[in-house]
């Protein structure tokens, strides 16, 4: 139990503050320190992310001692179509417009949960649409092209 | 008693046919633009600015304060139902309103929202009223060292928030802190953290991270189960909250209306400060602290009449003063001066019409809130029903037109999908995501009050036991902290004890 | 009815997507990026611009909020669009001149713009609390000597137009400050209010409710001529300090390349906006004054002003990155 790694909830923590931490000291290095009393824009960075590796330390050595497992699996398929259909949709709105954005997201966004039926889709992202149509572009009047070519 | 005819001249100016038409729209523009996330107060009423140059004056006002406190009933209701903080304000009210949706008491934690809500809003129209002016005068006196203080209290308070693993919620609040340096320095005016984004020189805004933290990473929670399971229990309970909730809520409402009213007053302490440390402090006064984040009631009813109360108190250093605490406050300001008024501690006697038809207009405009949002409940938890196949790539639209509407960036929207990644790996690893947003909250402000304290003092350390205020939040802090690490201690050693006790 | 448009501009759009014709421009909607949030000063004033141009010639102007990095992420944006006619900028000095010199931008102010028209202005106050012995320009600066550069001096932000008007005055008059940055107004002004600070240089409508109330008081003016609202507040020129003008200006730029008679079409028309009373009315209520003049005037006033401020930059060692 203690070995499988990949699985280890808080090892994995731990792991993850220390690179966080470790990324985060790296890039203030570039900041002035200053002192305590006159402190420069890099004191606070520096501190915390040595803080944050700290704990990450503690987290990961703990992790180790107790082998708890993370619950469940991993939703990476899920978190990656969710994840591309809201990038998605940022790169597509200030090119192809609001509409082909949302079709993009309803449909990619769609295909990440249990199942996949093409007919409710068109219908969700159909009435979606307009909703945001409606609410954002007319009623807020928020400057979106429904539709564009900017490339 | 002048107090009454004042109230009976404000009365005669808010209930006019017209201005309970603005007010009207106000807070129905305000309960809408609170409920979609990303889109707020902010854009909506710099939209509608021009519009009121044609109004009277008190109009003017009376619609666009509507549209402001209306956002904070609105922020609550995605928060509650789907996770989702329509509001920066809100995003503690998911911590406890999101689990009593699940748990099937959808209705009731919005009920209790609003109604808790409606309470604040009242009383702290009325502490606009009673106190304004003293209390203006005495948040002047709050300097660097005081603002650095009472976020050291909150910091140390934070340590409540957690369930559980404690050296994992600090580590978070700790992350929380770095992403909130993320931006330009106030102090030395260098950009940190940005990767050479422009974009990234105001920092990450809260909705980007809230939104990324807790909206997207649940959505991906619940697509992990491989078999269809329902999000949201089937059997829904009353609509509406039941005696012992209504009890149980009271207090804690009471509680975050002070706390909510007092941060409101402090210019630049912002309104997810004054839930936070409602809720923070609800926690600490539970007899049972661990129902929090399981669908306390207390957990929703205190953060949202903190905020309300907070946006009222807001208008304090505003009217009084004419220092505008938040973005907001500063366009109702310019929309006043724009109008031919001139805030200040007269502004009561030289525009008593407008003052009091306002105030009264407050009042008036949150019963009105009350009245629309009560019957919306019902139709909110239906809502739920929906087949979350539907419902989770609408939560997804709404994460990416309201993180793009915030600044028109794609940006906020790439960083915000960024975020949800970061957030579903540390739910995942059962790392509370809680404190990391009390720590972004208040990290900035740390840094930067601590280094203008010293600035000011010309490096006297002294400068925070020398001030009275500053002294008093560090006893507070001291003494909590005590009063966590030696239970802590004593329980430790007990555990050594057992343990020794059982190897023997 | 807006959707159908839309689609039709849509579809236009990408008809014509390149080289619009100057004679029938303009046969669709013009962008006026505004580089700060909905709500600021420069908000107001793009609005008020583009509101008032519409209703004259009858074009659809869309202000299109794109914030960030003081400016300088509109600035850019607006920099690299296609210089058709179609994509224009509200830019300010703060922005188009001083980000370059700090390095907080990659567009060039001269090179990559094409001036259209200089549009308002807003002029720089320094303040004391109404209670501080300061009272004329003599005063602070004989303070500011007994004090031995502890006297502090807030603004609204490191390399804001007000902390550079700060650095040339302690460069004109030879006093020095200490600087205490804040950002923006909410927290500076109690920190003047309650005596913390000494002074605090701003542009003149976020002081103006406290300095009517009479809890702050004006000691002078960063401009060439008095304000119409403080018409009893010298300027720093006035009281012997020359050249110390630093006032907030914003001109209509559109990217570099726009074709010459597009500028000059756009430059009548706002010229003709910018003389009616409502606009000057509406603009006044924002705290600016409307100007107005010929494209030239204000790519002039670009050059002059960037060594200017270069100058000033350099002096006081203002940095933003190190």
């Amino acid at each position: 139990m203690k070995s499988n790694l990949t699985r280890n909830q808080d090892a994995l923590a731990g792991l993850l503050f220390i690179g966080l931490g470790a990324i985060g000291f790296a890039i203030a290095l570039g900041y002035k320190f200053g002192t305590s009393i006159e402190m420069g824009p890099g004191y606070f960075p520096r501190i915390l992310s040595l803080i944050l590796i700290g704990f990450g330390i503690v987290t990961f050595v703990r992790g180790v001692r107790s082998g708890t497992e993370i619950d469940g699996v991993w939703a990476w398929l899920p978190l990656a179509l969710l994840t591309l259909s809201i990038v998605l949709f940022g790169f597509l709105i200030e090119r192809l417009g609001l509409v082909p954005a949302l079709v993009a997201l309803f449909f990619i966004a769609a295909y990440a949960g249990h199942e996949f039926r093409a007919r409710e889709v068109v219908v969700l992202t159909a009435v979606m649409s307009l909703f945001a149509a409606v609410v954002f572009v007319w009623g807020l009047k928020l400057p979106y092209s429904l539709f564009a070519w900017n490339f | 008693m002048e107090i009454l005819d004042h109230f009976a001249l404000g009365f005669g100016v808010a209930l006019s046919l017209q201005n309970l038409a603005y007010c009207f729209l106000g807070v129905l523009l305000g309960t809408l633009i609170g409920v979609l996330p990303g889109v707020g107060p902010l854009v909506t009423i710099s939209m509608l600015l021009p519009v009121t140059f044609g109004l009277p004056p008190v109009s003017a006002v009376i619609m666009l304060s509507g549209i402001y406190y209306g956002a904070q009933y609105g922020g609550s209701t995605t928060a509650i139902l789907v996770n989702l903080p329509g509001e920066t304000s809100s995003a503690v009210t998911c911590l406890d309103g999101y689990q009593m949706a699940r748990q099937g008491r959808a209705g009731a934690a919005l009920a209790i929202a609003a109604i808790s809500s409606f309470v604040a809003g009242c009383i702290g129209t009325l502490l606009i009223v009673a106190l304004g002016v003293p209390l203006a005068s005495w948040a002047l006196r709050f300097g660097a060292e005081d603002y650095f203080a009472l976020m050291v209290l909150g910091l140390v308070a934070a340590s409540v928030l957690t369930h559980g693993d404690m050296v994992k919620a600090l580590a978070m609040v700790v992350l929380g802190l770095l992403v909130g340096l993320v931006g330009t320095d106030v102090n030395s005016g260098v950009e940190r953290f940005t990767f050479g984004l422009p974009d990234l020189a105001d920092g990450i805004g809260f909705t980007v991270l809230a939104v990324g933290i807790f909206a997207i990473s649940e959505i991906v929670l619940n697509l992990e189960q491989k078999e269809t399971r329902e999000v949201f229990t089937k059997n829904i309970g009353g609509l509406m909250p039941s005696w012992a909730d209504l009890k149980t809520a009271f207090l804690p409402t009471l509680r975050g209306t002070f706390v909510g009213a007092f941060f409101g007053i402090l210019p630049g302490t912002g309104p997810s400060i004054s839930s936070f440390s409602s809720y923070m402090l609800e926690k600490k006064f539970a007899r049972d602290p661990s129902r929090f984040g399981k669908g306390a009631i207390e957990g929703v009813a205190a953060p949202e009449a903190a905020n309300n109360a907070a946006a009222q108190t807001a208008f304090i250093p505003m009217l009084t003063l004419g220092i505008p605490g938040t973005a907001t406050m500063a366009l109702i300001l310019g929309a006043l001066v724009m109008n031919g008024v001139q805030p200040g501690p007269s502004v009561m006697s030289r525009n008593p019409e407008l003052f009091w038809g306002v105030v009264a207009s407050m009042l008036i405009g949150n019963a009105m809130l009350v009245a629309l949002n009560l019957p919306l409940v019902g139709l909110w938890v239906r809502l739920l029903s929906i087949p979350y196949r539907w419902l989770f790539p609408a939560i997804a639209m709404f994460c990416a037109l309201g993180n793009y509407s915030l600044n028109n960036s794609a940006i906020d929207v790439y960083l915000c999908a960024a975020l949800g990644v970061l957030g579903y790996v540390l739910a995942k690893l059962k790392c509370p995501p809680a404190p990391l947003v009390l720590g972004y909250v208040l990290g900035p402000m740390m840094e930067e009050n601590i280094r203008r304290a010293l600035l000011l003092s010309e490096g006297d350390l002294s400068i925070f036991v020398r001030s009275p205020i500053s002294l008093t939040f560090l006893t507070i802090s001291a003494a909590l902290l005590i009063s966590m690490v030696l239970p802590a201690i004593r329980r430790g050693k007990a555990r050594v004890d057992r343990e020794e006790a059982g190897a023997v | 009815m807006r959707i159908v448009y839309k689609v039709l501009a849509g579809l236009a759009l990408s008809a014509l997507a390149s080289g619009a014709q100057a004679q029938n421009y303009p046969d669709k909607a013009i962008r006026m990026i505004v580089p700060f949030p909905p709500g600021g000063g420069t908000d107001v004033v793009a609005r008020v611009i583009a509101q008032k141009l519409g209703e004259a010639t009858g074009w659809t102007i869309v202000a299109d909020n794109k914030p960030g990095s003081g400016g300088s992420v509109g600035l850019s944006l607006a920099g690299k669009a296609p210089a058709d006619g179609y994509t224009i900028v509200l830019a300010q000095n703060a922005n188009l001149v001083i980000n370059p010199i700090l390095g907080k931008a990659n567009y060039d102010p001269i090179k990559d713009f094409a001036p259209i028209g200089l549009t308002a202005s807003a002029p720089q106050v320094l303040v004391v609390a109404k209670d501080s012995p300061l009272k004329t320009v003599e005063d602070l600066l004989a303070a500011a000597k007994a004090k031995g550069g502890k006297m502090t001096f807030a603004s609204p932000g490191v390399g804001t137009s007000s902390h550079l008007a700060g650095e040339l005055l302690q460069q004109l008059a030879s006093v020095k400050f200490r600087h205490v940055p804040y950002k923006g107004a909410s927290q500076a002004l109690p920190d003047l209010m309650g005596g913390r600070v000494d002074i605090y240089i701003s542009s003149v409508p976020s002081v103006m409710t406290q300095v009517k109330e009479g809890a702050l008081r004006p000691i002078a003016l960063f401009a060439t001529k008095r304000d119409a609202d403080l018409p009893d507040v010298p300027t720093f020129d006035e009281a012997g300090i020359k050249n110390s003008d630093a006032v907030t200006w914003w001109g209509l730029a559109a990217p570099a390349g726009t074709p010459a008679a597009i500028v000059a079409r756009l430059n009548t028309e706002l010229n003709r906006v910018l003389k009616q009373p409502d606009t000057q009315g509406k603009l006044r209520a924002a705290g600016a004054e409307a100007l107005g003049g010929t494209a030239e005037e204000f790519g002039a006033l670009i050059k002059s002003d960037v060594p200017k401020w270069t100058q000033v930059i350099k002096t006081a060692d203002v940095k933003v990155a190190d």
